[in-house]
């Protein structure tokens, strides 16, 4: 149940480790003529799964569902 | 839009008598809260009264005691000298609380008076007894995740949402009231109420009553403290489970304990029962394990909570191992 973002859980900063920018210098003439790649979707798929999975390692609990809150490994 | 008078009140004598003798008129701090209950058409005051302008602010220290006006903002008492070196638990508990930007608006009386945050008590479609007497409790069968496992009655499972709360009744505090009648004290604990069969009465203030201040005797609580939120995210979010844990050690000797909870009842919930059982004890993680174990007698869970019965006492053995330094 919730109504907006106060209920709804997105990761605020303090969540958040340290992100590394990685800038891929290289033009693809193909997609659009500014040459940039979009990256929107692509790295969603592994990324969960990767989280999911350094979670399993931390505490021995897989878990399937989204999202992974406390209350799924008690 | 509800229509509404605004009035801001220059002596706490007619903040109070106007607030008395109209059924429908209510105080305004910070607003943090209360504005919010008003944008959902939760609490549909006709009249605020503004009790910024009394002078309820200060935060002072005399005769073995801090007080503390009901006007301090979270954040002022967060960073207060007086209060970080004599009650770091309350500082802790309130640094836990929401956002620095609430932090800044939010006031003690505001803070104690705040409502809970079942999605059942927002949701005005839904059921809720608390919001309006009588019409049944959502969350009863329902999405229950977020609610208590102590004290709670059929008519209503909602939690108190406050962190600072639970400092504070663990730190023994007494609420000092003013009202038509009066001037009364309140011990902290006395001050918040089980739901029973009046759920929509968070609290023993009467109508009109207003809190002028918080008064925590000094204590030997000031070393080996800590305040543990467990919630779904580091910041900005209620607590599943919370802890407020302060020791007075002597070596390794427990010489006196204070333990409390949040999240998990209608009201922040001391735990009484494991502090005599920890009073005289080593420090062990073993002997606060048995402690937890106390402390978790009673406590039952709804179909979505039940995790809660793990996540309670494993919260309990944390803040004690970090409030006595061991790991
Ligand atoms: C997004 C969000 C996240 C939050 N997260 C947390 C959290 O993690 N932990 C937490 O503890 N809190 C949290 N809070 C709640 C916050 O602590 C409260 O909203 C705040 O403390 C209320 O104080 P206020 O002065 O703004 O009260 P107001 O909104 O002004 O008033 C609240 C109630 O108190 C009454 N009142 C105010 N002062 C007095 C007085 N002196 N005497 C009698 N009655 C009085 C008012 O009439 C009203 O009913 C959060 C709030 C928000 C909006």
């Amino acid at each position: 149940m919730g109504f907006d973002l106060a209920g709804y859980h997105v990761p605020v900063k303090a969540d958040v480790p340290d992100i590394h920018v990685v800038l891929i210098d290289k033009r693809d003439p193909i997609v659009n003529r500014m040459g940039a790649k979009g990256m929107g979707e692509i790295p969603l798929v592994g990324f969960t799964a990767a989280i999911a999975n350094a979670v399993f390692h931390a505490t021995g609990e897989l878990i399937r569902e989204l999202p992974l809150t406390p209350d799924k490994f008690l | 839009m509800i229509q509404f008078q605004y009035i801001r009140a220059s002596t706490q004598k007619t903040a109070i008598e106007t607030t008395a003798k109209d059924a429908t008129a209510m105080f305004i701090a910070g607003g943090t809260n209360l504005v919010d209950l008003m944008k959902r058409g939760i609490t549909t005051p006709q009249k605020l009264v503004d009790i910024n302008n009394l002078p309820l602010k200060n935060i002072d220290a005399s005769t073995g005691r801090i007080r503390i006006g009901a006007l301090a903002l979270n954040s002022a008492v967060a960073e207060n000298k007086l209060v970080l070196d004599r009650q770091p638990l309350l500082a802790q508990a309130l640094n836990a609380g929401a956002s620095a930007q609430l932090r800044n608006m939010a006031t003690v009386g505001g803070n104690m008076m705040q409502r809970t945050r079942c999605p059942y008590f927002y949701d005005t479609a839904m059921p809720c007894n608390k919001r309006e007497p009588g019409s049944g409790c959502g969350a009863l069968e329902g999405f229950n995740r977020m609610h208590a496992i102590f004290g709670f009655s059929d008519k209503c499972i909602a939690v108190n949402p406050s962190d600072m709360n639970v400092a504070l009744v663990a730190l023994d505090a007494t609420v000092h009231i003013a009202g038509p009648k009066g001037n009364r004290t309140v011990p902290f604990i006395n001050f918040h109420r089980l739901p029973g069969d009046l759920p929509q009465k968070d609290n023993n203030l009467e109508k009109g009553e207003l809190i002028t201040a918080v008064e925590i005797a000094d204590n030997p609580f000031n070393k080996h403290v800590h305040y543990l939120k467990i919630r779904d995210r580091a910041s900005y979010a209620f607590a599943l489970v919370s802890v407020a844990a302060a020791l007075h050690l002597d070596g390794n000797t427990i010489k006196g304990v204070r333990l409390a909870m949040g999240g998990v009842a209608h009201k922040p919930w001391r735990l009484t029962e494991a502090e005599k059982a920890l009073v005289g004890k080593t420090v062990s993680e073993g002997t606060f394990r048995q402690a937890a174990e106390i402390a978790m007698q009673g406590a039952k869970g709804f179909k979505y909570n039940s995790f809660k019965l793990k996540m309670g006492p494993n919260a309990i053995v944390e803040a004690l191992k970090t409030a006595a330094g061991i790991v």
